[in-house]
């Protein structure tokens, strides 16, 4: 299945100022308008000439900042108790003195978290005003659709820094390919999300928008073969282990239809957007999604874009494509309007398949001696689809994950590299 | 129904300003948001301290309520400020000792004005715009959710777009429609503003749904009001930034 999206554009409102009575000033000339920046946070950086904005968004790693509005609470050296209730959220019940208090926090904003091997449990540490307080931290009730945190080395101080160890996640795996992982969005739990790398932005089942009362914007997006309208929405938090966003743009739509696909309800596809914060790996095998220090895997590749989509440069019978790598994709897909002449393809047979738009046609093909950057990937089956061309697209097809038969696949964000193994 | 946009003037001249920061650390200023958009924090001038200070990146030099500037006594030149609409002969001076939060000038060049009007729309005095001039040389975020100005590295995981500057503002390319845009970055702005120019194809593919009248330092333009699509800063389409809580 292929469900990638590129959004193109809400409405934006915009008054026009009519230019007939001004004078001109050389400072003026060349400028057509004026921007306000009433994003959620706005950064100027003369250094790199950058104006930067957006939505806090992060990885759980040392010394991410807290917002002031989830503090946690003044609780000096004392034992607390607690249990995993999601993937980072923790309901923490600390008590100080005779008052006992409770309070529920996003793991994220603690400044350093520190796993004990023996106790089973973890501290957190926060820092606050120059005053350093921790609490102590009991892992319990893991179930499949918690978190699970790599077992310390034992041959490793007595205490580690979370932030450089991995956080897996166990999915659900359909169809060999398609992952399914839990998270949360606002205070909503235990929802299931498909990992979706060829997604952008993510996407919000209608069901769960409206149950938020989150308001809705219209909104157009490209898909291969033609543009539909959508809805907008603004998420006000959502939680994927260690992955952690506020405020995050998000399309709503009818997912219903994925449950048939994948024979479980889905709540939201999570994409780049949200997901570019930390490098993860996909582990088809064991079926764990793992956050955080990436494994070095037999074979890798640079990343030819990361922005909005990741592309991998890929070569074969002497063409340079740039393919999208895209979790939620059996198959390698071309664009015909990308790829021009395929009649050096072997041409298998023709037929109509049917994504989450509706029906398209598709040409099979068989594709010989296929390069990942330098790497080989063998011959591969592909399909070959009559795109529309859009001038906004910098990819020329889709690199699904059943097709090259990944056992794993890893994003580095920091390095820019797309790794894997067969 | 009036509104006013605040400050959007370049002063006619080629400036120099001679500002000295003091914060080589990572510091942060508060603020106030006044209507969603108008950023406010406290400051002093000298030995003037407490002035409520409207940070206005679209405020090219920064501008003095000529009443503080009566206030310190200040020898001022005549001068011109351009608008959009035309130009304002104001005042200049030099200023002294310009100090917010841990960020300091020694020495700021500023047009003097009758800030009165920014007083009348936002509800709160406003002693001086302070724009890039003073700003721009560090890198500095707006927190518009915590109302906190930090002074230092700018986080990296925010969406961002390289700017072209001149002295004392920034300009950023926006797409709308594949078209280019070149657009003055405003602080100090309540919307995004477009001047109609002699192309009008791209406009008219947008919806023109009414008229507004927008005040400034020169007096009252009339403005239309559209929607527009397609609207992109960089790889992010800007109607679903996540806007600031108002």
């Amino acid at each position: 299945m292929s469900f990638w999206a590129r959004l193109t554009g809400a409405r934006e409102d915009a008054l026009i100022l009519e230019r007939a009575n001004a004078v001109p000033s050389a400072a003026f000339r060349g400028l057509l308008g004026i921007i306000s920046l009433k994003a959620r946070r706005v950064g100027f950086d003369p250094d790199r000439k950058v104006l930067a904005w957006g939505i806090p968004t992060h990885c759980w790693r040392r010394n991410t900042p807290r917002p002031t509005h989830e503090r946690v609470p003044d609780v000096k050296l004392r034992e607390s108790s607690a249990s995993m209730a999601s993937h980072s959220t923790l309901n923490v019940a600390s008590s100080t003195g005779n008052n006992p208090r409770s309070h529920h926090s996003p793991l994220p904003f603690y400044d350093d978290v520190r796993l004990s091997p023996t106790s089973k449990g973890a501290l957190l540490f926060s820092e606050e005003q120059g005053r350093f307080t921790r609490e102590r931290l009991a892992l319990a009730d893991v179930g499949w659709s918690q978190p699970t945190i790599a077992a310390p080395d034992p041959e490793a101080p007595s205490a580690q820094s979370l932030a450089h160890l991995p956080v897996k996640l166990p999915i659900h795996l359909h169809w060999d390919y398609l992952v399914v992982v839990e998270g949360s969005i606002g205070n909503m739990q235990k929802l299931n999300f498909l990992v979706d790398t060829g997604a952008y932005p993510s996407i919000v089942d209608q069901k769960i928008a409206r149950h938020l009362g989150l308001a809705e914007q219209p909104a157009t997006v490209n898909l291969t073969t033609k543009t539909v309208q959508s809805r907008l929405v603004v998420l006000p938090s959502i939680t994927l282990g260690p992955v952690h966003a506020e405020s995050l743009p998000v399309l709503a739509e009818d997912l219903s239809f994925l449950k048939t696909a994948v024979g479980q309800k889905v709540d939201g596809v999570v994409g780049l957007d949200f997901l570019r914060k930390c490098n993860f790996t996909i582990n088809y095998r064991t079926k764990e999604m793992i956050f955080g220090a990436i494994d070095t895997l037999t074979f890798s590749a640079s990343f030819d874009t990361a922005l909005p989509l990741v592309t991998i440069r890929t070569r074969f019978q002497n063409r340079q494509l740039r393919l999208v790598v895209d979790s939620a994709g059996a198959d390698l897909t071309l664009f015909q309007s990308r790829v021009h002449d395929t009649s050096a393809f072997q041409a298998l047979d023709a037929g109509v398949a049917t994504d989450a738009r509706g029906p398209f046609h598709r040409r099979k093909v068989r594709v010989p001696e296929v390069y990942l950057g330098t790497e080989t990937i063998g011959e591969q089956i592909a399909f070959v689809v009559d795109d529309r061309r859009d001038h906004g697209v910098n990819f020329d097809g889709v690199l699904g994950v059943r097709g090259p038969q990944f056992r794993k696949i890893a994003f580095d964000f920091e390095h820019g590299r797309f790794s894997w193994e067969r | 129904m009036k509104w006013v946009y605040l400050a959007i003037a370049l002063l006619a001249c080629h400036l120099s300003p001679q500002v000295a920061l003091a914060a080589h650390n990572r510091s942060e200023v508060p603020f106030k948001l006044y209507r969603g958009y108008a950023i406010v924090v406290r400051g002093s001038i000298g030995n003037t301290h407490n002035l409520n200070l409207l940070i206005d990146t679209g405020a090219v030099p920064s501008v003095l309520d000529s009443r503080i500037a009566r206030k310190l006594h200040l020898q001022t030149t005549r001068g011109t400020l351009s608008v959009f609409t035309q130009q304002v002969e104001v005042e200049r001076a030099t200023i002294a000792n310009v100090q917010i939060g841990l960020l300091h000038a020694n020495v700021l060049s500023i047009a003097v004005h009758d800030l009165s009007n920014a007083e009348q729309v936002l509800g709160i005095r406003v002693d001086g715009m302070i724009g890039l001039d003073f700003l721009g040389q560090t890198a500095f975020t707006i927190d518009y959710g915590s109302k906190k100005i930090t002074v230092g590295p700018v986080d990296p995981s925010l969406t961002a777009v390289p700017y072209q500057s001149g002295p004392g503002y920034i300009v950023v390319e926006m797409q709308i429609r594949h078209r280019i845009i070149p657009l003055l970055v405003d602080t100090g702005a309540s919307e995004l503003v477009l001047f109609q120019t002699a192309e009008k194809d791209w406009l008219d593919a947008n919806t023109i749904v009414g008229r507004r009248t927008w005040s400034n330092m020169s007096g009252d333009v009339e403005l239309q009001k559209v929607h527009l699509s397609d609207v992109f800063l960089g790889p992010t389409h800007w109607g679903s930034r996540g806007r600031a809580h108002t």
